[in-house]
């Protein structure tokens, strides 16, 4: 067949592998298939995020299936050459298992396999800038079978049958959202896709909108057909210019279209939908705050009741969901609620995504069924904690959510069971954590993020998180005293029933986590001025062991601060008093050297080798 | 009637009560919170009022949250009262609060009779506020007596470069009331949030003062706020007063309730009356909330009468004075004799003051400054009979549309303004005619910006329904033609009409504008402008008023005495230039004395010194409006009680007092009278007549000037911008506030500002 | 509808500052005049909205911006040492500009390429995988490549 002849080479263009230069590696492949005089028998696509942004960048060939990793410019000229040319294709740019095997096809990549990837599907296959890829693969269809098939009341009913709970954190069931708010009275109403994902860590929205942004605006058209609302808006974090653009452009084509405008699809519904794009305040997530930005005021939070559905925007009602809960909407509508319940658990039916980083090997997009295991996520998708290290904590939910331990591996993902064991479903992000990392810092640094972002209307947040931190402060730099544990958990519990919004209230979850299930760190901190995992500054002194420095000078070329000096080709030294323990020099020790060593603070070189194995 | 359980109590509730918070309210029960305010939207920052309430999840603000029927609502259960503890301790963490938390205490509140000087805020007995403090009340009720936390000093410099008051916002507590007040309700947005989180503080744009953020210093910033960060200057260290009376300011048309806080047998400070005062509620401008103490308890008032004696003014004692005067106005004939007021008599006083020319001086040549505006207006509309016409505040609330014209009324009626920006936010389309200053701009939804003399030409298109004006967008004038035609409408008009060569032609067709639903906002400058007129003591109006045509047959057979239509202020002037004037009695030291320096005879009877006392023979030293009773008739048409709250300093006295015993010393009967309120029940029945002619006298209209027409507060012989430095300060920004808006594009600007830094980096 | 479109000016203030921003580099007092007086705000809810989201910058920024990622992963990977090190050679903090208007540095939340932590974004350009010695490398070329443009002129 003429179609099998077809070679199309999709080029990831996710934030990841953009930022290593995936664009220049299209402009590559164009030029190469063009001098190869290739044209019309290889196509070269720009798509979103694969997922696997660990191998970033990456190209998928289709239909083989074969999957480049880690590709470089001067690559090029051999992929076209050896693969498109003879049919050979490049083996050593596919993906590299643990044990050293080359695994050609993305679909027999364990990251891959073991995930089950439906609102991700199209992601990374289709080109998210041509409404008729998304077309082609059976989108709009959804939208199609609500404003033709369906009146309001029946796609409440069917988004309420699914099951579908938000996916925005708090997990509030999408179709009973959209019950009150259908049932508002008012004229004029509003849907609001809330794609202002804040939380570090977490890219799995601003990917959706970058891989296939069309299953959004599918997704918040159902919404504003099912509530009655006639204008939507999108607030996509401005930190995004890529899912901007994709936006920009996938919402012009579907006007140009008629999937948006007058009288869509010719059943006489209209709808617009204006993007507006977030200044930075985290809080925005926020749904009274993020209407509080659209409507060009500071984001500040206001307490609910009332709730959006009855007075929203402008003070009309208003439903705001997630661009997951709104891509799953779509496939919910063209696939029916039945098969979406099929999928994850009863309480939590479907999918879910995540943006998994921190210390594991595959970091990278992922979608498993609710229900999934956490190990199942971290060790199966994500194939373990880096550098063989020991997996120690995972953070999930973002800033505001809790670091589970090791003993809570097992633990199924779902809304119920993650909010039981102190932690948060949040928005997605998870953050795996090996044992070089200090769990009173993550504490810290996971606070100091949200007492940054807080909007200072309520008193628990502003005062309160401060508060926390100085506390979190004084244990971290070896000053902590006996009841400063009680004192934060005091402190946690008025922050988390006293605060105005679910910032505040989930604020201090890392705390209370990491004191749940790591106390004896902190009482490391506390008791012994210690710090278990060598990162706390004031716990520890940079110093260089004698015996295996080199005298190659590189800790004293790179110190800020002349702390670290020597005499060319013999024993250097740091000066503790100069030192600012920014540890360069530690990092650039060679690995055949290997001489500066972190060592408690209160400890000698000798002791502390003395005291390790 | 719905209802709900509080705290195991059960409580019916009405509309007005809104939310849980008001239901409580209603029912005696104390929800302490320090952001909630009844003036103000409800925000539900502070997390002092949050209860529990079943079937809602967590604990929720009772001020944000509805009162529904067959709530089950607990304010007080333990826990929440933990909570609330807990975060009133966060709370005073930053808020100095060095003696909530110390063991004496009690003990100083007992033998410290108020708070001490101190440059620095460090606890309730160091701060201005320590009696009346909202967060110390809260405080109390919630029972902190120690913190678990380490008190940190935010070191913030206190302002105290801008006029007026001084911030400490070392004692913020983020409420956000004063941000609200100044925004919601008074429209000025001079304050804001500035950067968030814990980093939140109170601030105007790039930290400019507050004359550059366009503040109008009226106050209500201060009036909202539950602690001592922001308060007046003058009276920081006073303490407590000894009484509280409420009573009107006569500072402009307005005539405002304000309470006056009297210690020492003085007015230390003023401040807002109960809240359903009217016309104004609790809010006030800059006039009556900081300049009625320093402006009474000048250290140059006159304190007694004096005569003159070999060319030196003596003091004498009121005998001897009123004698001098007696004896300086015999023999003068009454053609030869000249009377003059002004707007800042009480209507008894001038009532006192024209009967006393008319019916003891026998001179019809009683004239009153500043009062032309409240003349023409009596005028023109008594002879329409439409005297009804005029607005009361309330009306500009239940408009459906504004129309303001001239002048710029958020300058000159800062009330007014308050009542209009309630509409304006409320979605009330307001059209400006003229030049609108900045504030101003931003409330309306339409600026015809014309000068002056063109406004009645739009006023004319408007009433017509069509035609055209030159300089003024065609399209404009139809959009405001729509918006005049639809509901009921209330126009603002300005004291600067009062320019114009015939504001009676305008007036009139304002009044075919408004129909007979609408209604006028005149907006008289001057204090008692429209009581001088009423009691007539104006050149061509009587008592009532009533013109010298209808009225004159009346009050010859009142009176006795035949009564005709006198000179007006320019036309006396002109007179004693010419030496056709023998005897002066003046009452308004504002009245320039040019012309009249050769008056043989000058009877000057005010509570300030002025240049007329160079002049004068006889000096008779009067009580201010603060300092006696009496009425004011403000510009609603409204009989606003003034009150003698404080006793005038040293010997001065009442000018109805000393107006009725000249008459009977010059031997005229029916001047006898116990009371000011005698005064009032023989003016209150008086009609207001003017015939339908009348008018005709607009054709004799002599424009009146800018420099009178602009606001610039003056007060028998006190210019208050002279004598308030801190009110100059403000005057001096005016103009700036009155640039015309900018025409350059968004580009334009850009340009401008990207030239400009790099010139500034050019220099490093 | 009156209110409508007073409420519609309103809600263009967010974008026009963005707009401003992306053309002016800043929030200068000029276009917070400017904008107070087209949509009908005053100066000071402009400023308070330009200082309450972290993107509105309110000083010019340099003609090389540097940006420091101090998301999750780069805070892990050393982001805040990276920020030391350029704060120390710069001789100024985050959100400040060199007075002669050559650098300006930000911190930023998250940059979302977590997976080449840590990173530091200059002029539009995200480097990944920073160490301090790269970092020193890039700030050195940028160094070099000023000098060579003022030469050449």
């Amino acid at each position: 067949m003429e179609s099998d002849d077809v070679i199309e080479v999709l080029v990831c263009r996710g934030t990841g592998c953009e930022s290593s230069k995936s664009d220049v590696l299209q402009e590559r492949l164009v030029e190469e298939v063009q001098r190869h005089g290739l044209d019309g028998r290889v196509v070269v696509k720009r798509v979103g995020c694969h997922g696997l942004c660990q191998q970033g960048p990456v190209i998928a060939i289709e239909p083989e299936g074969l999957f480049y990793c880690q590709v470089k410019e001067s690559d090029i000229p051999e992929i076209v050459e050896s693969h498109f040319v003879k049919g050979q294709p490049v083996e050593r740019l596919f993906y590299e298992a643990p044990d050293g095997k080359r695994i050609p096809h993305y679909r027999d990549i364990p990251f891959y396999s073991e995930q089950q990837r439906v609102i991700l599907a199209k992601s990374g296959h289709i080109d998210p800038g041509e409404i008729d890829d998304y077309v082609a693969a059976g989108g709009y269809k959804g939208l199609e079978r609500a404003l033709k098939e369906m009146t309001p009341d029946e796609v409440v009913a069917e988004v309420e049958r699914s099951g579908l709970r938000g996916r925005g954190g708090a997990g509030f069931p999408t179709g009973l959202k959209w019950k009150f708010a259908r049932r508002s009275p008012g004229d004029v109403k509003y849907a609001i896709c809330n794609a202002d994902e804040g939380d570090p860590g977490a890219f799995m929205d601003g990917s959706i909108l970058i891989a296939d942004p069309h299953a959004v605006l599918e997704g918040l058209s159902i919404a504003a057909y099912a509530i009655g609302a006639h204008e939507a808006f999108i607030y996509v974090r401005h930190e995004y210019p890529a899912a901007v653009a994709s936006l920009k452009r996938a919402i012009a084509q579907s006007y140009e279209r008629g999937f948006l405008g007058k009288d869509i699809l010719g059943t006489g519904f209209d709808l617009d939908i204006k993007m507006m794009e977030g200044a930075g305040a985290f809080v925005c997530g926020e749904e009274t705050a993020l209407m509080a930005s659209i409507e060009g005021r500071r984001g500040m939070p206001r307490p609910r009741p009332p709730f959006p559905v009855e007075s929203g925007l402008w003070g009309k009602p208003t439903v705001i969901n997630n661009v997951k809960t709104l891509a799953a909407v779509s496939l919910i509508l063209r696939n029916g609620a039945d098969w979406f319940r099929s999928i994850g658990t009863e309480g939590s039916p479907g999918t879910a995504i995540f943006s998994l980083t921190g210390k594991v090997r595959n970091t990278g997009l992922v979608e498993v069924p609710m229900g999934a295991t956490l190990r199942h996520i971290i060790f199966d998708v994500g194939g373990g904690v880096k550098e063989g290290r020991k997996f120690k904590a995972v953070q999930t939910g973002g800033p505001a959510g809790g670091c589970l331990p090791a003993e809570k591996l097992d633990l199924p993902v779902d809304f119920d069971s993650l909010k039981a064991a102190g932690a948060i479903m949040g928005s997605g992000g998870m953050i795996v954590m090996d044992e070089s990392t200090c769990m009173v810092d993550v504490a810290r640094y996971f606070l100091s993020f949200t007492q940054a972002e807080s909007c200072g209307k309520c008193t628990p947040c502003r005062v309160g998180t401060l508060q926390m931190l100085r506390l979190l402060d004084k244990i971290r730099s070896g000053r902590g005293e006996e009841g400063d544990i009680e004192k934060l958990l005091a402190l946690c519990d008025t922050v988390v029933k006293g605060s105005l919004c679910g910032l505040g209230q989930n604020a201090p979850n890392p705390v209370l986590t990491t004191i749940q299930y790591f106390r004896d760190e902190y009482e490391a901190h506390i008791r012994d001025k210690v710090c278990p995992a060598m990162v706390c500054k004031d716990l520890i002194k940079f110093v260089i062991d004698p015996d295996k420095c080199i005298g190659c000078g590189a800790c004293a070329r790179i110190c800020p601060t002349g702390a670290a000096r020597g005499e060319k080709e013999s024993v250097h030294t740091i000066e503790q008093e100069l030192c600012i323990k920014c540890g360069a020099c530690y990092e650039v020790c060679p690995p055949r050297a290997r001489a500066v060593m972190k060592v408690p603070v209160g400890q000698t070189l000798e002791g502390a080798k003395g005291g390790a194995e | 009637m719905p209802k709900m359980t509080i705290d195991g109590r059960e409580v019916e509730f009405g509309p007005e009560c809104e939310t849980v918070l008001d239901v409580a309210r209603s029912a005696g029960i104390y929800i302490p919170t320090l952001c909630d305010h009844d003036e103000l939207e409800p925000y539900g920052g502070c997390r002092l009022c949050i209860v529990e309430i079943e079937g809602l999840r967590g604990y929720v603000p009772a001020c944000t949250t509805a009162a529904k029927d067959g709530m089950v609502v607990r304010t007080a259960t333990e826990e929440l009262m933990r909570l609330k503890k807990e975060i009133l301790q966060l709370l005073l963490i930053e808020h100095p609060s060095a003696c909530l938390v110390c063991a004496e205490w009690p003990a100083c509140l007992q033998y410290r009779t108020q708070a001490y000087r101190a440059g620095r805020v460090t606890g309730c007995n160091t701060c201005p506020r320590r009696d009346d403090c909202e967060l110390r009340e809260v405080v109390e009720h919630i029972g902190i007596t120690g913190l678990d936390y380490t008190p940190e000093y935010r070191d913030i410099p206190v302002e105290r470069s801008d006029p007026f008051y001084d911030r400490d916002y070392n004692l913020c507590v983020l409420c956000a009331r004063c941000v609200r007040v100044c925004q919601e309700v008074r429209g000025t947005g001079a304050i804001t949030f500035v950067k968030r989180g814990h980093e939140t503080r109170v601030d105007t744009a790039f930290g400019t003062s507050h004359v550059d953020c366009g503040c109008w210093f009226c106050g209500a910033c201060i009036d909202v706020c539950p602690t001592g960060a922001l308060y007046p200057r003058l009276s920081k260290w006073v303490g407590m007063p000894e009484s509280e009376e409420v009573t009107t300011c006569m500072l402009c048309g307005t005539g405002c309730q304000f309470r006056a806080d009297i210690k020492w047998g003085k007015v230390m400070a003023t401040g807002p009356a109960p809240p359903d005062s009217a016309p104004n509620g609790r809010h006030l401008c800059v006039l009556g909330r900081f300049c009625i103490p320093p402006l009474v308890n000048a250290g140059d008032r006159l304190r007694a009468p004096h005569v003159r004696r070999d060319g030196e003014m003596v003091p004498v004692s009121w005998d001897e004075a009123l004698q001098a005067v007696v004896e300086g106005l015999k023999g003068v004939p009454p053609g030869r004799i000249a009377v003059l007021g002004g707007p800042h008599l009480t209507t008894e006083a001038a009532y006192l003051l024209q009967k006393l020319a008319r019916v003891a001086l026998g001179t019809p040549d009683v004239a009153s400054r500043g009062c032309e505006f409240a003349s023409l207006v009596y005028r023109v509309l008594g002879a329409d009979g439409a005297l009804d016409r005029v607005a009361q505040l309330e009306d500009i609330s239940r408009a459906d549309w504004i129309v303001s014209l001239g002048g710029d009324f958020v300058e000159s009626h800062q009330v007014v303004a308050k009542t209009v920006y309630g509409a304006v936010r409320r979605g009330v389309p307001l059209v400006h005619i003229g030049q609108p200053g900045k504030n101003l701009r931003r409330w309306t939804v339409e600026d015809v910006l014309v000068d002056e003399p063109v406004a009645p030409a739009v006023v004319r298109v408007l009433v017509e329904g069509s035609g055209a004006v030159e300089g003024v967008p065609e399209e404009q004038l139809r959009r405001v033609i729509d918006i005049v035609s639809q509901g009921r409408g209330v126009v603002l008009v300005g004291p600067r009409v009062l320019e114009l060569d015939s504001p009676s032609d305008l007036l009139r067709d304002v009044l075919r504008l408004l129909g007979d639903d609408g209604r006028l906002v005149p907006l008289f400058l001057n204090g008692n402008e429209a009581g001088v007129v009423r009691a007539g003591a104006v050149h061509d109006m009587l008592p009532g008023p009533a013109s010298v045509a209808a009225g004159a047959a009346s009050y010859e057979e009142k009176w006795g005495r035949a009564v005709a239509a006198g000179a007006d202020l320019g036309a006396l002037r002109e007179k004693a230039r010419a030496g056709q004037v023998d005897a002066v009695i003046v009452l308004d030291g504002s009245i320039p004395v040019d012309g009249f320096e050769g008056v043989p005879f000058i009877v000057y009877q005010s509570p300030f010194p002025s240049p007329w006392l160079e002049h004068a023979s006889v000096v008779l030293a009067s009580a201010m409006s603060i300092e006696e009773s009496g009425t004011m008739v403000n510009h609603e048409f409204r009989e606003q009680a003034l009150k003698a709250v404080v006793p005038p300093p040293g010997e001065a006295r009442p000018d109805w007092e000393v107006l009725a015993e000249l008459a009977r010393r010059m031997g005229a009967a029916g001047f006898e009278y116990g009371s000011p309120g005698e005064v009032w029940d023989e003016l209150a029945g008086l009609e207001c007549r003017v015939g339908p002619t009348d008018t005709a006298a607009g054709d004799a209209w002599q424009p009146v000037p800018r420099e009178e027409t602009e606001w610039y507060p003056r007060y028998r012989g006190a210019t208050l911008a002279e004598r308030i430095e801190d009110l100059a300060v403000l005057i001096e920004a005016l103009p700036g506030r009155r640039a015309p808006p900018p025409t350059e594009s968004l580009e334009d600007m850009m340009r401008e500002a990207r030239e400009k830094w790099a010139a500034r980096t050019e220099e490093v | 509808m009156p209110d409508q479109t007073r409420a519609e000016l309103a809600s263009r203030l967010i974008p026009m500052l963005q707009e401003i921003q992306e053309e002016l580099g800043y929030i200068a007092p000029e276009a917070v005049e400017w904008l107070s007086e087209h949509l009908g705000v005053s100066k000071q809810e402009i400023f308070g909205v330009a200082t309450f989201y972290n993107f509105f910058r309110l000083n010019p920024p340099g003609r090389h911006e540097i940006h420091v990622c101090l998301g999750t992963a780069c805070h892990v990977g050393g982001g805040e040492k990276l920020l030391d090190t350029i704060r120390e050679k710069l001789g100024i903090e985050p959100g400040e500009t060199t007075p002669d208007g050559r650098f300006s540095l930000e911190r930023v939340a998250c940059v979302g390429a977590c997976a080449l932590a840590p990173t530091v974004v200059v002029d539009g350009e995200v480097h990944g995988r920073m160490t301090q010695r790269s970092l020193k490398r890039l700030l050195d070329r940028i160094e070099r490549e000023d000098r060579e443009a003022m030469g050449g002129k």
